[in-house]
């Protein structure tokens, strides 16, 4: 499997353009991180393809969804909208005022804000969908703090399954077609759930089984001696810091003239809470396999990204009006800043050394298995 | 010298369960043994290979008593996750045992939840790659592997913590031929090259009997203790007991001694057999006549892509009412898109394909189901009403026809489900369970039937009841399509074989000819024998009735 980037190179990234995508309505900016998304996307697929076709993630095959989906919510959205709200001056047709709701004055701005709440969701999806399958969801999930190792591996087993789970449903569609039977009303759908159930139960319990034969149970932490005496301070610790930050977070609502005890207090909570964590990773059995490996590349493409954070925050920051952008009450075209075009166009930085490398390896100047090997230590 | 594994007197009842899965079992195997666990479905195989590593009764609860001694160590008093280091246990699916998305995670699991150092875990990982001959799959996702690439990968995540004992619940039921073989071929170069003790259950005997140094048989569980199992040589056991792959039935036939283990000791001991000294029977007359009725189902030049790779080209063929046919050929050769283009779920790009003399193109999937009845390769995808007789009656109501009646009834009797009428389907055995998914299949009377890998998992009383059903319903006019990697029920049942390649079909004549010309897709008796006449048991039986009058 090659993974072009280390972990929080794409954690980054997803802050950075999620961000971005959660801050504005402007179509121009929203396009611009789509573009990037989609570069981002397209090269990390040209890697992988590059390392050999059996490397390529399957769930590739997801990205014509996202966007079906996406299109489906811009419509939806742009429909309730237009036909919900009655501002603007561009008047396309005026409904009777006695219809409920959609009774009065239908504007090409009520269906734009509508259109451009539906394309951020897009953006969002479209963000969500490239970090989704450029990052190692397996790695991501193990990277989590020791403490929280027995949440982070069910989840990320939950995730394998996914796959498994979709094949399975279109087995049983298919069977139960082929007995005559037709999918139409939610009571049709007994003879797709019942197997689906019954099956995702008893392969649970052969997972479950596997897992216990590989000595799965052996992650959970001694209860004897030294060890029960740490857990008890470990609980004290979780409680304390839990209701101290409870407490901190009460006080700095309900008396913001003075907030530095509501804040102090928060502040050991958290402390308090860390630590907790912490020694609980330390009572845990398991260790690490995989070693990520930090690249040069991925240092060059965190500056980047960095930069683009910066800028994002920082306009919000300074000039929040900068990224505002409502068709309301006439529609005009939507402004753009040189400043945060370059920013966004920073989003698409992870794209540039892997085009690089993808043309390296094509010409057999690189032998990218020979890196792939490296990747995953 | 003390045994590595040692049972005693052990007894263990599932929870609510009316009576013991084992009764009174007794067994010890020797460090460095390939020891092969055979007995019936349901006999409590993988009952007892859990008890070797805690599983019973640590995961399951109930009630154990005797002694189980692995290493030293007694597996009841360890814990299950204690003996991972010393038992690895490998189970039937292979999808169902995989954790981790890649090979080498997969691999690094065990030794992850053991807490080994990475070094230690990257110098394990090294050297199970290379004794299973699985590098090349180091950085493969595990959901683009084979069957038989999975299991290796399996067999490999337990072998990291090195175990003292693999122990295999039916590793090969879920794998098609080539796969089973690849996993077998692990499994001796294991235990030949490395000295691994290996207890093995499986349900096809001829695969694996020439590889083992004993046998075990555990019968099912009685009011009586069972006491130390029947164990030994294997061809010292095949001559006693009742389960028997065809090379060892036709040696009891034949009083062969000892039972040949395979192909290769059988044909010595046939060259010094005076009763087939070059007089074999030729084909009786009849069984080549052709059916001349109009054919249930037919093909005609039928072309089909998914997307842009071709899956079949130019198939023609015809199935006539009565007759079976049987699909075999590689995995991707094309069987399953074949049998999805005649059950209509899929339409031809090219050429036609007909059900009762209409074009699939022009009649809705209702239509042509009416004609065509389906049973899946599991039958637990069809499966969900609460009683076998709502199953049946969901399928008729469909067509609508009535829930019950007479044809329902004998239906039912046929099938061998009338005591099973009321029981939830799901409760029932794997052999039960797809005999209820075949009447859910024939309920609503089709004229043909097809059915996808249907003797997967099923010992060999279950394939020969399953033959013996299909030969029933094909006598009754039915057109039946199967398609199985499975030559030993082909030379039972089918009358003719398709061999497909590469979405073509390569031959496609009289199963006996197909049989006996093919090197590969050939029963244990065809292999023997090499005459068309002389396929299965049951011609060697009635030859030798001939022979003697």
């Amino acid at each position: 499997m090659a993974v072009a980037y280390h972990t929080r190179t794409w954690l980054l990234w997803l802050a950075a353009a999620g961000t971005a995508a959660l801050l504005t309505r402007n179509p121009l900016y929203l396009v611009l991180i789509a573009l990037a998304a989609r570069a981002v996307d397209e090269a990390a697929a040209a890697y992988e393809q590059a390392a050999g076709p059996d490397a390529a993630d399957p769930r590739r095959h997801s990205w014509g969804w996202f966007l079906r989906v996406g299109l489906l919510l811009a419509t939806v959205a742009a429909g309730f909208n237009g036909l919900g709200s009655h501002l603007g001056a561009t008047v396309l047709l005026t409904l009777p005022r006695e219809w409920p709701l959609i009774g009065g004055p239908l504007t090409v701005e009520g269906f734009t804000y509508g259109a451009l709440g539906g394309l951020a969701v897009v953006v969002v999806l479209i963000v969500a969908g490239t970090f989704n399958l450029g990052a190692d969801t397996y790695a991501l999930l193990r990277a989590i703090p020791a403490a929280l190792s027995q949440a982070g591996l069910v989840t990320a087993i939950g995730l394998a399954y996914v796959p498994q789970t979709i094949t399975r449903v279109r087995e049983i569609r298919e069977a139960q077609q082929l007995r005559g039977h037709r999918f139409r009303g939610s009571g049709a759908l007994l003879p797709l759930a019942v197997p689906l159930l019954a099956g995702g139960l008893e392969r649970a319990i052969q997972l479950a089984e596997a897992m216990e034969a590989r000595g799965f149970s052996h992650r959970t932490t001694d209860p004897t001696g030294g060890a029960a005496a740490a857990q008890r301070r470990i609980r004290a610790a979780l409680l304390g810091g839990t209701g101290a930050v409870a407490v901190g977070a009460f006080l700095l609502i309900y008396f913001r003239q003075t907030p530095t005890g509501g804040a102090a207090l928060v502040l050991a909570g958290l402390l308090g809470l860390g630590w907790a964590l912490r020694a609980l990773g330390h009572l845990s059995h398991q260790s690490r396999y995989r070693r990520e490996i930090w690249r040069r590349r991925d240092s060059g493409v965190c500056v980047a990204l960095t930069l683009s954070l910066v800028v994002t925050v920082g306009v919000w920051a300074t000039r929040a009006g900068w990224w505002v952008y409502s068709p309301y009450l006439q529609l005009a075209w939507p402004p753009f800043e040189p400043i945060i075009g370059a920013g966004l166009a920073l989003l698409a930085a992870p794209a540039l050394p892997l085009l690089r490398l993808t043309t390296q390896t094509r010409r057999g100047l690189f032998d990218l298995a020979t890196q792939r090997h490296g990747d995953e230590c | 010298m003390q045994p590595l594994i040692s049972i005693e007197n052990l007894t263990y009842h599932y929870p609510d369960a009316p009576g013991p899965a084992l009764h009174g079992v007794s067994l010890e195997v020797a460090e460095g043994e390939f020891l092969l666990l055979v007995g019936e479905s349901g006999a409590g195989k993988s009952t007892l290979l859990r008890a070797l590593n805690g599983l019973v009764p640590h995961f399951y609860g109930g009630r154990i008593g005797g002694q189980v001694q692995v290493a030293g160590r007694d597996p009841t008093a360890a814990g299950t996750a204690a003996m991972s280091a010393v038992v690895g246990l490998v189970f039937q699916d292979p999808e169902a045992q995989m954790v981790a998305e890649t090979v080498e995670d997969e691999l690094a699991f065990a030794m992850e939840n053991a807490g080994l150092i990475q070094p230690l875990m990257r110098k394990r990982i090294e050297e199970v790659l290379d004794q299973l001959s699985i590098a090349h799959l180091r950085g493969r996702r595990l959901s683009t592997l084979s069957g038989g690439e999975r299991q290796r990968v399996a067999i490999g995540a337990v072998l990291t913590l090195q175990p003292r004992v693999l122990v295999l619940d039916e590793p090969t039921s879920q794998l098609d031929p080539q796969a089973a073989e690849e996993v077998l071929d692990t499994l001796v170069k294991l235990n030949q090259d490395l000295g691994l003790t290996i207890v093995l259950s499986e349900h096809r005997l001829e695969r694996v009997v020439q590889h083992v140094d004993r046998i075990a048989y555990l019968p099912p569980a009685g009011p009586t203790p069972t006491g130390p199992l029947r164990a030994g040589l294997p061809a010292d056991v095949l001559a006693h007991i009742p389960l028997l792959p065809p090379l060892a039935a036709v040696a009891r036939l034949l009083d062969w001694q000892p039972i040949p283990l395979s192909i290769k000791q059988a044909r010595r001991q046939l060259a010094a057999d005076t009763r087939f000294g070059g007089q074999e029977p030729g084909l009786r007359s009849g069984e080549q006549e052709h059916n001349l009725q109009p054919a249930t189902l037919r093909t005609e030049a039928v072309w089909f892509a998914y997307g842009g790779r071709e899956a079949l080209r130019g198939v023609t063929l015809a199935v006539q009412p009565g007759e079976v046919l049987a699909l075999m050929g590689r995995n991707g050769a094309g069987k399953t898109t074949l049998l999805k283009l005649l059950v209509g779920l899929l339409k031809p790009t090219q050429g036609r394909v007909l059900v009762a003399g209409a074009d699939t193109r022009r009649l809705t999937l209702e239509e042509i189901v009416r004609q065509v009845g389906y049973v899946p390769q599991r039958p637990d995808v069809l499966l969900f009403s609460d009683t076998v007789r709502e199953e049946l009656a969901f399928t008729r109501g469909n067509h609508s026809l009535p829930p019950g009646g007479p044809a329902v009834e004998a239906l039912l009797a046929q099938l061998d489900l009338t005591r099973y009428v009321d029981r939830d389907p799901k409760d029932l055995s794997v052999g039960e369970r797809q005999r209820v998914a075949l009447a859910a299949g024939l309920a609503a009377e089709p004229a043909a039937l097809l059915l996808d890998e249907p003797t997967r998992g099923m010992d060999y009383r279950q394939k020969a009841a399953l033959g013996r059903l299909l030969r029933t319903l094909a006598a009754a006019g039915r057109a039946i399509v199967l398609a199985t990697h499975d030559v030993e029920l082909v030379a039972e049942i089918a009358d003719t074989v398709a061999l497909m390649s590469d979405g073509q079909i390569v031959v496609h004549g009289a199963a006996r000819s197909v049989l006996a010309d093919s090197l590969v897709f050939a029963s244990q008796v065809s292999k023997l024998f090499r005459n068309p006449a002389l396929v299965t048991t049951a011609d060697v039986q009635a030859y030798l009735s001939r022979i003697a009058v």
